[in-house]
C-alpha cells in the first residue's frame, strides 16, 4: 500500500509501506544516515529516539537482524524510510529480516522512496520535521 | 606537510604493454599521477614502452621514453636524466619490481634518486612474504598456515603435514600467474614447479586453502602523518579461490555486518600504518561466512586494478591523491576535487550499488581452458552502477557486448546434470549456468553448497529469473505502466522486452516513453548527497528525481567509448576517444562521454565535460542523447563497438559527424566494398560472400587453395581461418554453422598498412607501416616497422594512390586505416577500416602528428587540408618497431601460433637509429642477461644457411629439436622457433610458454629477433629528442 513522506508541508515523496500502513499520521523530526553499513546500530541508537530515520544507502537489511545482539532490543527510532529493504537477508547470525524486526516493535517503514532526493532537501537545514502518512496529498 | 621542494624532476615508471593482469588501469593511474605531479610544477620523466597509453602523450609528461622496462634500460635513462626522485607505485607490479631491482642494484643510491611515496623498506615488507608474515605475526593479524618454499621437496613435506587443499602463490608475479589450488600431492608438485619458475625471485607461498571464504577488499589511502582513510570496500561475489580480477565484484560490501566491517577495517588500518604506506594500498581479506574468523590474503602497496575500480565507484581519484601524498602533502592539505570544499581526508560515501563484471576472451578461443582460479584470465571489465543491485549487475552485463539476454542457447540445451558438472568446474560461464539452474527450479541452498556464493547474491540472481518469468507472462499490448516501470527499474533492457514480446525495440521505446517511463540521472558525488557537489559524473536510474541540469544552447558532441578491454579492441581506442575529447574542448565544443570501463582514462570525470557511466547499447546511448539534447555523435574513435551503433543512431535522426552508415557499409560490407574497389580499378583479393556450405565449396573450387574464411563485421579477426587443403575445408564446414561467410583467395605476400586523416578531398598520411611477417598473420600480432624497410617507392606510391582514390570517391572525412597486400610489385587493398585503429596512437606519437585532433576538427567542419600531406621518413631519422605482446601464459590451451585471428593482448614499441637496434630493444629481457650461452630451439625445416649466418652473427647456437626433447634442453633456450601445426609442435610451444621462453612461429620474426641480438651497443633517447633530431636534419636538408 502507498505511503507518503511530507516535508515542510508541501513536498511529498510517495513510497510503499513494508510494515502495516499507518492509521494516524506521524509527525517527527527527520534525520538522515549516509552510512553504507550498520543499519542495525542506527535503529537502536538513543540519539535518534522517536525520530524518522532515512537511509541514503539504497539497499538496507542485507544481513538481517541477529538474534543474540539485537532482536530483543527495542529500536529507538520512530520510523524508517528506505529505497529498498531486503526480504531474504543472508547471515549466519540473522534470525529475522529488517521488516520483521520493525514490525515486531511496531515501527513503521516506508520503502521505494528516492532517499537521495529527500536528503538533498534536508542537508542545508539544521533540523526539520516530517510527516509520514497513508493519505495521498490533496 | 607541504610538498617536497628538494626535488625538481621525477621519474615515473609505467606498466608497459598490456597483458592479462596489468591493463588500462595503470594508464588511468599513470595519467592521473603524471598530471598531478605536473600540476605541482615538477618535471615529469616517463618511461613506458606502451605506445597506446594516454600517459605517454607529451601533454602528461615532459619527457617520454619508449624504452624497455628493464634494469639496464632504466639505468641508462637515470644516468642521462639524473632525476631527483622516482615514483614507482603507479606502474603496477612491473613498476614496483623494477624500482625494487634498481634499489637493490644500488643504482638509485649511486645517482641519488629519492624514492617517493612508500619507502623501499615498506615495499619489501609488503611484497616479501617472509618479512610480511613475520610482521603480521607481530601485529597478531591472522594469515593462513603457510610456508615459503624454494623447492618442491619442502612443499611436499608441508602438504603431508597440513593436508589438502593447498593453495600455491608465487611471489613477484603478474595477476597471480602460476598459482593454483592443489587437491593432492601430484598436483601440488606440478603447481609448485610452475610457480617457482614463474616467480621473479624463485619463491612460492604455499598455504592451507581457505577457498569458499568471503573475499573482501579495502582500498586504503594513508599519508605521512598517519592519517589513514578507507576509500571503498568491495565484496567479491565469487568467494576466495577465484582471482579478484576474474570475480564479479560489488561495492560496497553487501553481506558484512557492522561488526564484521569494523573488524576488517581496523585490521586494514593497523596493517597499512604498520607497513608505513604513503599513498594508495589494496588489502584483501578472507572472512569465514559462519564466524568472525578472518585471514589476511594479500596487500598491494600501490595503486591497482581494484583502486581504479574504487576510484570510479566512488569518484575519489586515488592515483591523483596518492601522487600528491608521495611528494609530501598530507590528506588534510588537499581538496577533494568533487566536493571542492571538503578535504581529501573525507571518506567517500556512496548511495548506489556498483557491480564489476569481468570480460574474458574465451569465446574467441574455444580451445583455451575456461576454468577460473588464482590465475587471472580476464582481459578487461565493465562496471554498472544504480540504486539497486539487479540493475547495477545487468548494466555491467549489458556492457560486455554479449547481448542483453541472460539465457544462453547452449546452456538451455544442456542437461541439468551437465550444467551442475560445468558449475563445479568454476568456469567464466558460472553466472549464466547458475541462472539457467535457477530457471529450472534449482534451490538457492543447493547452489550455495555448490558455489559458496553468498545466498544474498543468489537470491538476487533468482529475482532476475523471476523478472524473466514475469516478462514472459506479459504482452506488449497488455503491459501496464506500473509493471513496465518495475521491469525498467530492475534493469530489463528494451531490447530484451522487444525480443520477448516480438516487437521492435523502437516499439518498446515509444511505448515506454509514451507511458512516461524515462531514466533520470543521479550524480556521483562521494558524499551520498550530504553536501553540495560540483560533479559532472552521472549514472542513470529508472526511478526518482533527476539531478541533471544541462544547457542545451551550446554545441555539444557525444563521444562513444569502446567498453571493456578485449583482444582486438584495446586501450588504443581509449587513447583515441580521449584525444577526441581534448580536440573538441580546444574547439570550444561541449564534450559528453559515454563508456563503462572502470579501468580507463576516458571514464575519469576530469576528461570530458560530462561523463555517463552506462552500457553502450542503443537504449542507454539514446537515453543520454535525449537527456542532453545531443544531435551530433562521434563514432570513429571507440572501435568497432561504437561503429556498430552507427546505423541505428542514424535511424533515430542523429548526425554521425563526418560519416554516414552508408559509407561505413560501403567499406565494411564485403560485396559493396569489392564493387567499390572494382569501380576504382584497385586490385583486391578474389572473394565471395557465400550463403551455404555448398556455395562455399563451389567458391573454393573456383579460387583454389589457400583461402581465407571469415565472418563479416569482425573484431580482431574473430573466427578467421586460413584453409589450405580439402581436409581443412571439410573440418571447417563441419564446425561452422553460421552463414554467410566471406571466402577470399589467400595470397602469400607482404603486408603493410597506414592510417590517414581526410577532409573529404585531401588526406594526411603521417607514416607507412610495413609488417615483418608475411600475409596471414593478423596485423595486431605482427611485428611492424616505420619507416618501411623493403617497400619500394613505387609500391608506396601505389598505396598512397589507392588511398587517394578511395578518399576522393567517398568524399571521406575523418580517420581511416587501410591494409594492403604486396605481392612482388603489385599492391592489393586488403581492407579499409573507417575508424581509428590500433596504430593511430603509435603514429601520432612517433611522427608528432596529432591525427585524432586533425580528424576531429575536420569532422566538426572546422578544418581543411589544403593539400595532400604525405610524410616520407627515412632510416636516417629513426626506426620504430612495434611488437605484439601475448598473454598466452595466462590462457592454457591457447596455441601461440600466430594467424589471422588476433591473440596478443598488447603491444610495445622500440625506437632506435637502426632497425637492428630497435629490434634489440623490442626483445630486451632480463632472461637474456642471465643466460651465458644463447641457444634457440628450432623445430621444423628452418635450419638453413641464412638462419645459421644470422645466428652466428648474434652468437646464438641453433639447436634442432626432435620430437623428443628434454625439459632441461628447453630451460636453456632463449627462444623457440616452431612454425608447424602438428600436435607435437603445439605441445612443444605450450611447454615453452610455460617456461616463459619466447616462442616464434613465423620465420620472419625469428630472423629479425636474431638481427636484434647481434647488436651489442644500444642507447636510450626520449621521444622528444628523436623528434627534435628529425626536425634539425630536415632543416639542414632544406638548406
Amino acid at each position: 500500500m502507498n505511503g507518503y513522506l511530507y516535508l515542510d508541508g508541501d513536498q511529498c515523496f510517495k513510497g510503499q509501506w513494508l510494515t502495516a500502513p499507518l492509521e494516524h499520521n506521524v509527525n517527527r523530526k527527520i534525520i538522515f544516515f549516509t552510512g553504507m553499513i550498520g543499519y542495525e546500530d542506527v535503529l537502536i541508537d538513543p540519539t535518534y529516539t522517536n525520530q524518522i530515520v532515512i537511509f541514503t544507502y539504497p539497499l538496507i537489511g542485507t544481513y538481517g537482524i541477529s538474534y543474540e545482539e539485537y532482536i530483543h532490543k527495542k529500536p529507538s527510532v520512530g520510523a524508517v524510510v528506505v529505497y529498498e529493504a531486503v526480504d531474504d537477508p543472508s547471515h549466519y547470525q540473522s534470525t529475522s529480516s529488517l521488516t520483521e524486526y520493525l514490525e515486531k516493535w511496531n515501527i513503521p517503514m516506508l520503502s521505494h522512496v528516492d532517499t537521495r532526493a529527500v536528503v538533498k532537501k534536508l542537508r542545508n537545514r539544521s533540523s526539520m520535521s516530517a510527516i509520514l502518512s497513508s493519505s495521498e496529498p490533496i | 606537510m607541504p610538498k617536497d621542494t628538494s626535488i625538481q624532476s621525477i621519474l615515473v615508471i609505467g606498466s608497459g604493454p598490456i597483458v592479462i593482469g596489468q591493463a588500462a588501469e595503470f594508464d588511468y593511474a599513470g595519467t592521473q599521477g603524471c598530471s598531478a605531479l605536473k600540476e605541482e610544477g615538477y618535471e615529469v620523466i616517463l618511461v613506458n614502452n606502451n605506445p597506446a597509453t594516454i600517459m605517454s602523450d607529451q601533454a602528461f609528461a615532459d619527457r617520454v621514453y619508449f624504452e624497455p622496462l628493464t634494469v639496464d634500460s632504466l639505468e641508462k635513462i637515470i644516468e642521462l636524466e639524473r632525476p631527483d626522485g622516482i615514483l614507482a607505485t603507479l606502474g603496477g607490479q612491473t613498476g614496483l619490481n623494477l624500482a625494487y631491482q634498481l634499489s637493490e642494484a644500488g643504482i638509485l643510491e649511486r645517482f641519488q634518486v629519492k624514492f617517493l611515496g612508500s619507502s623501499i623498506e615498506t615495499i619489501k615488507k609488503a611484497e616479501d612474504r617472509e618479512i610480511f608474515r613475520a610482521l603480521m605475526k607481530e601485529l597478531n593479524e591472522p594469515v593462513p598456515e603457510s610456508e615459503i618454499i624454494r623447492d618442491v621437496e619442502t612443499a611436499r613435506r608441508f602438504g603431508q603435514m597440513i593436508g589438502f587443499p593447498i593453495i600455491v602463490r608465487p611471489a613477484y608475479t603478474l595477476g597471480g600467474t602460476g598459482g593454483g589450488i592443489a587437491n593432492h600431492l601430484a598436483e601440488l608438485e606440478a603447481l609448485v614447479k610452475g610457480g617457482l619458475n614463474e616467480s621473479a625471485i624463485n619463491q612460492c607461498l604455499i598455504e592451507k586453502s581457505i577457498a569458499g571464504y568471503k573475499e573482501i577488499e579495502f582500498e586504503v589511502v594513508r599519508d605521512s602523518t598517519d592519517t589513514c582513510i578507507i576509500i571503498c570496500n568491495m565484496e567479491n561475489i565469487d568467494p576466495v579461490g577465484i582471482h579478484t580480477g576474474d570475480s564479479i565484484v560489488v561495492a560496497p560490501s553487501q553481506t558484512l555486518t557492522n561488526d564484521e566491517y569494523q573488524l576488517l577495517r581496523q585490521a586494514a588500518v593497523k596493517i597499512v600504518s604498520k607497513l608505513g604506506i604513503i599513498g594508495g594500498c589494496n588489502i584483501q581479506f578472507a572472512l569465514d561466512p559462519t564466524s568472525r574468523n578472518y585471514y589476511l590474503i594479500e596487500v598491494n602497496p600501490r595503486v591497482s586494478r581494484s583502486s581504479a575500480l574504487a576510484s570510479k565507484a566512488t569518484g575519489y581519484p586515488i592515483a591523483q591523491i596518492a601522487a600528491k601524498l608521495a611528494v609530501g602533502y598530507s590528506l588534510s592539505e588537499l581538496y577533494h576535487p568533487l566536493t571542492k570544499h571538503k578535504s581529501s581526508s573525507f571518506e567517500p560515501v556512496i548511495d548506489y550499488v556498483v557491480v564489476k563484471f569481468p570480460k574474458w576472451a574465451f569465446n574467441k578461443f574455444p580451445a583455451a581452458d575456461r576454468r577460473l582460479g588464482t590465475q587471472m584470465k580476464a582481459t578487461g571489465e565493465a562496471m554498472g552502477m544504480d540504486r539497486n543491485l539487479e540493475r547495477a549487475l545487468l548494466k555491467a552485463i549489458h556492457s560486455l557486448d554479449g547481448g542483453t539476454d541472460l539465457k544462453k542457447t547452449y546452456l538451455i540445451e544442456a542437461a541439468t546434470d551437465h550444467l551442475e558438472q560445468m558449475l563445479t568446474e568454476q568456469t567464466d560461464e558460472r553466472f549464466f549456468i547458475i541462472m539457467e539452474l535457477l530457471r529450472r527450479g534449482q534451490r538457492v541452498e543447493t547452489l550455495f553448497e555448490m558455489t559458496k556464493i553468498d545466498r544474498f547474491f543468489l537470491q538476487s540472481f533468482k529475482k532476475l529469473v523471476n523478472l524473466e518469468q514475469q516478462v514472459a507472462a506479459q504482452t506488449f499490448e497488455t503491459i501496464t505502466k506500473s509493471k513496465l516501470q518495475m521491469f525498467k527499474e530492475k534493469g530489463i533492457s528494451d531490447q530484451y522486452l522487444a525480443n520477448e514480446w516480438h516487437v521492435t525495440e523502437r516499439a518498446i521505446r515509444n511505448k515506454r516513453k509514451m507511458l512516461g517511463i524515462k531514466p533520470i540521472y543521479k550524480m556521483v558525488d562521494t558524499c551520498a548527497g550530504e553536501f553540495e557537489a560540483y560533479s559532472n559524473y552521472f549514472y542513470s536510474s529508472y526511478f526518482g528525481e533527476t539531478e541533471l541540469n544541462v544547457r542545451k544552447d551550446k554545441r555539444k558532441v557525444l563521444i562513444i567509448g569502446s567498453g571493456p578491454i578485449r583482444i582486438g579492441q584495446g586501450i588504443e581506442f581509449d587513447y583515441c576517444s580521449v584525444q577526441a575529447v581534448f580536440a573538441l574542448k580546444k574547439a570550444m565544443v561541449e564534450t559528453i562521454m559515454i563508456n563503462n570501463n572502470p579501468e580507463t582514462v576516458s571514464t575519469d570525470y576530469k576528461i570530458a565535460d560530462r561523463l555517463y557511466f552506462e552500457p553502450l547499447i542503443l537504449e542507454d546511448v539514446l537515453n543520454v542523447i535525449e537527456a542532453e539534447g545531443i544531435t551530433e555523435v562521434l563514432i570513429q574513435f571507440g572501435g568497432q563497438t561504437a561503429l556498430n551503433l552507427a546505423e541505428k543512431l542514424e535511424e533515430y535522426g542523429l548526425t554521425l559527424l563526418g560519416i554516414t552508415s552508408n559509407k561505413i557499409n560501403q567499406l565494411e560490407d564485403r560485396k559493396q566494398f569489392y564493387q567499390l574497389l572494382d569501380d576504382l580499378t584497385i586490385p583486391h583479393m578474389d572473394g565471395e560472400i557465400v550463403q551455404s556450405e555448398k556455395e562455399l565449396s563451389t567458391a573454393v573450387k573456383k579460387m583454389g587453395f589457400p583461402v581465407l574464411i571469415r565472418p563479416s563485421f569482425v573484431i580482431g579477426g574473430k573466427g578467421m581461418e586460413i584453409i589450405s587443403c580439402k581436409t581443412e575445408l571439410e573440418r571447417y564446414i563441419q564446425k561452422n554453422r553460421i552463414y554467410p561467410v566471406l571466402a577470399d583467395r589467400f595470397l602469400q605476400g607482404m603486408e603493410a598498412e597506414f592510417d590517414l586523416a581526410a577532409d573529404g578531398q585531401h588526406m594526411y598520411v603521417p607514416a607507412i607501416i610495413e609488417h615483418i611477417e608475411r600475409t596471414g598473420v593478423h596485423s595486431g600480432d605482427s611485428v611492424s616497422v616505420i619507416p618501411p624497410q623493403s617497400l619500394t617507392s613505387d609500391v608506396q606510391e601505389k598505396m598512397i594512390g589507392y588511398a587517394r582514390l578511395i578518399v576522393q570517391k567517398l568524399q571521406y572525412k575523418g580517420l581511416m586505416n587501410i591494409q594492403f597486400i604486396i605481392n612482388k610489385e603489385k599492391v592489393y587493398v586488403l581492407e579499409v577500416n573507417p575508424r581509428a585503429s590500433r596504430t593511430v596512437p603509435i603514429i601520432s606519437k612517433v611522427t608528432d602528428v596529432p591525427l585524432v585532433e586533425i580528424a576531429t576538427k575536420v569532422l566538426l567542419g572546422k578544418y581543411h587540408l589544403s593539400n595532400d600531406v604525405i610524410a616520407h621518413h627515412s632510416n636516417n631519422d629513426f626506426v620504430c618497431v612495434k611488437y605484439p605482446v601475448f598473454s598466452t601464459y595466462a590462457l592454457k590451451g591457447l596455441d601461440s601460433k600466430v594467424g589471422p585471428e588476433m591473440k596478443s593482448t598488447g603491444e610495445g614499441i622500440a625506437i632506435a637509429s637502426t632497425f637492428e637496434e630497435a629490434m634489440k630493444k623490442a626483445f630486451q629481457n632480463d632472461r637474456l642477461k642471465k643466460i651465458v650461452q644463447w641457444r634457440i630451439g628450432i623445430k621444423g625445416n628452418g635450419n638453413d644457411k641464412r638462419l645459421k649466418l644470422l645466428a652466428e652473427a648474434a652468437g646464438v647456437k641453433l639447436i634442432d629439436i626432435e620430437d623428443h626433447y628434454s625439459i632441461q634442453q628447453m630451460k636453456e633456450m632463449i627462444a623457440l622457433f616452431s612454425p608447424n601445426e602438428s600436435f607435437v609442435d603445439r605441445k612443444l610451444r605450450e611447454e615453452a610458454i610455460k617456461n616463459r621462453i619466447i616462442t616464434f612461429t613465423e620465420r620472419e620474426t625469428l630472423e629479425v629477433f636474431l638481427q636484434g641480438l647481434a647488436v651489442e651497443e644500444w642507447s636510450v633517447r626520449s621521444m622528444g629528442d628523436w623528434l627534435d633530431r628529425v626536425k634539425k636534419t630536415k632543416e639542414v636538408s632544406i638548406r
